[in-house]
């Protein structure tokens, strides 16, 4: 039996929830969520099937995201403006584009003081699955076609910005 | 300096495939054409630290010599800190490229903050650019002795009200004005006196309209202004109204003495056939023909196509 389908209404109505705390927490406590998470995932399904369970939620809170904070816009132009403006309010992180050409199907992107990633221990992969599936759902969101999205550098692998490779198909 | 390399002539040879991977390393640092691995011995290259230092280095060449060369378009693979500095650099160069052709695009909320002193010349230049967007855009809708909007602005006004209009099936009113024998009054007193007309008359017509409402000046001595959601009655109210506060104005001459104008004014109002904004406009312009014909200093109105 499915207990929990997601629906936004599962963020529940914090102004009345946390009238005293408010709707912030600290990124380390974001962090030991998704990596305490991750472990568990990990070590039952193996690494391959986590990553896989990780792009998945994060695509589907992308395009939760998309509906929620960022829709209505009309060009690429106010598109990325928008998401900018909305990932730095919410401290998700700074994202910027070095290239972005919706009609060809190829966006990289970057996302500096990323909430997933930034100042993690260094290890030669990339972190940022979870992310991943968020941008790709975000560029759907937008365009209402199948997009993919990979993590081409990070943090992690000792660049201090992760870039996106945002892919369209 | 001088010791450190007494020390190193004394040193030890180093075993030859050391030597050789060394002078690879150093190779592949310095020199313009990659050296070759054929030298290294076999059982190195089959090693996956040796596939990944060259890996590395390779990419750290290709990086280095793009960069070089103001190419920004190869996105090399290896990781690491060495290269984590050049592809920062790299990426920042592409942000910049993909700001700057944002701002030829006309958004200048662009700013870059990652090259110093560039970054405040860049930010700089956006902010003048937009302040010189914006002061050229109300040159080109402003009029400029007036002070209010040109033709071309009515245009849009007019457009957008007459659109607005027709989809909500409210009613849009016009008022065409204009200054009752102005060339005489530019003959008598000159042109200097002749624009201190034109500006008070823009002026009062700016008080005496809503918010709302859209005043331009149409040409010479002749202004217009478009009601949204009034009817012809609260048209002709207002056109009266202004027809009143004109007769009461007193413009000074250099000699001290004023005179008074007064303007004559045609008003129109959407009718469903109407196809476009100016359709009104020429009604309200054959309403001001008839308030010129009877006598001036008065308003007239033509309801619809038809009826007077
Ligand atoms: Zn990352």
């Amino acid at each position: 039996m499915r207990k929990y389908i997601f629906d936004w209404s599962l963020v529940g109505d914090i102004g009345a929830g946390r009238p005293n705390l408010g709707a912030e927490v600290g990124v380390d406590i974001y962090r030991l969520m998704q990596f305490t998470l991750r472990d568990v995932i990990e070590s039952r399904y193996g690494a391959e099937e986590a990553d896989s369970i990780f792009y998945q939620a994060g695509k589907m809170a992308g395009a939760e995201f998309y509906k929620h904070a960022i829709h209505p816009v009309s060009t690429v132009e106010e598109f990325v403006r928008k998401t900018q403006q909305v990932l730095k309010n919410k401290r998700i992180g700074v994202l910027r584009i070095e290239e972005a050409d919706l009609e060809e199907g190829r966006v990289v992107l970057t996302i500096d003081e990323d909430l997933d990633c930034s100042g993690l221990p260094e290890l030669d992969y990339e972190t940022c699955i979870y992310d991943e599936g968020f941008v790709a759902a975000l560029f759907e969101g937008f365009t209402q076609q199948p997009w993919a999205a990979e993590e081409i550098d990070c943090w992690c692998t000792g660049a201090r910005t992760c870039r996106f490779l945002v892919t369209q198909g | 300096m001088e010791k450190n390399k007494e020390t190193m002539a004394k040193a030890p040879p180093l075993a030859p495939d050391t030597q050789q991977l060394l002078e690879w390393v150093y190779g592949m640092l310095t020199l313009p054409t990659a050296p070759t691995t054929q030298n290294l011995p076999p059982a190195l290259l089959q090693q996956e630290p040796f596939a990944a230092l060259q890996a590395n280095l390779k990419d750290l060449r290709e990086i280095s010599a793009s960069l070089g060369r103001g190419e920004l378009q190869n996105l090399v693979t290896s990781k690491g800190i060495v290269l984590a500095g050049l592809k920062g650099l790299q990426s920042n160069l592409r942000h910049l490229t993909w700001q700057t052709k944002m701002v030829a695009k006309g958004d200048f909320s662009q700013q870059v903050d990652f090259l110093g002193e560039f970054s405040d010349a860049f930010n700089e230049m956006t902010h003048k650019l937009q302040r010189y967007q914006q002061q050229m855009q109300h040159l080109a809708s402003y009029d400029a002795l007036t002070q209010i909007p040109n033709r071309l602005s009515l245009e849009q006004f007019g457009a957008d009200a007459f659109k607005k209009a027709q989809s909500s099936e409210a009613p849009l009113s016009a008022l065409m004005m204009d200054i009752d024998h102005f060339k005489l009054v530019n003959d008598t007193y000159g042109h200097a006196i002749g624009d201190t007309v034109l500006v008070t008359l823009a002026e009062l017509l700016r008080e005496q309209l809503r918010i709302s409402d859209f005043v331009a000046r149409y040409g010479g001595e002749e202004f217009v202004a478009i009601l949204p959601n009034t009817p012809l009655a609260a048209a002709l109210q207002t056109a009266q109204r202004i027809c009143a506060a004109v007769r009461k104005l007193k413009v000074k001459t250099d000699n001290g003495t004023t005179f008074g104008i007064t303007i004559s004014i045609g008003v129109g109002q959407i009718i469903p056939q109407d196809k476009a904004y100016t359709d009104i406009i020429e009604r309200s312009d054959q309403a001001l023909y008839l308030a010129k014909m009877s006598g001036r200093n008065r308003v007239c109105q033509i309801a619809d196509g038809n009826n007077l």
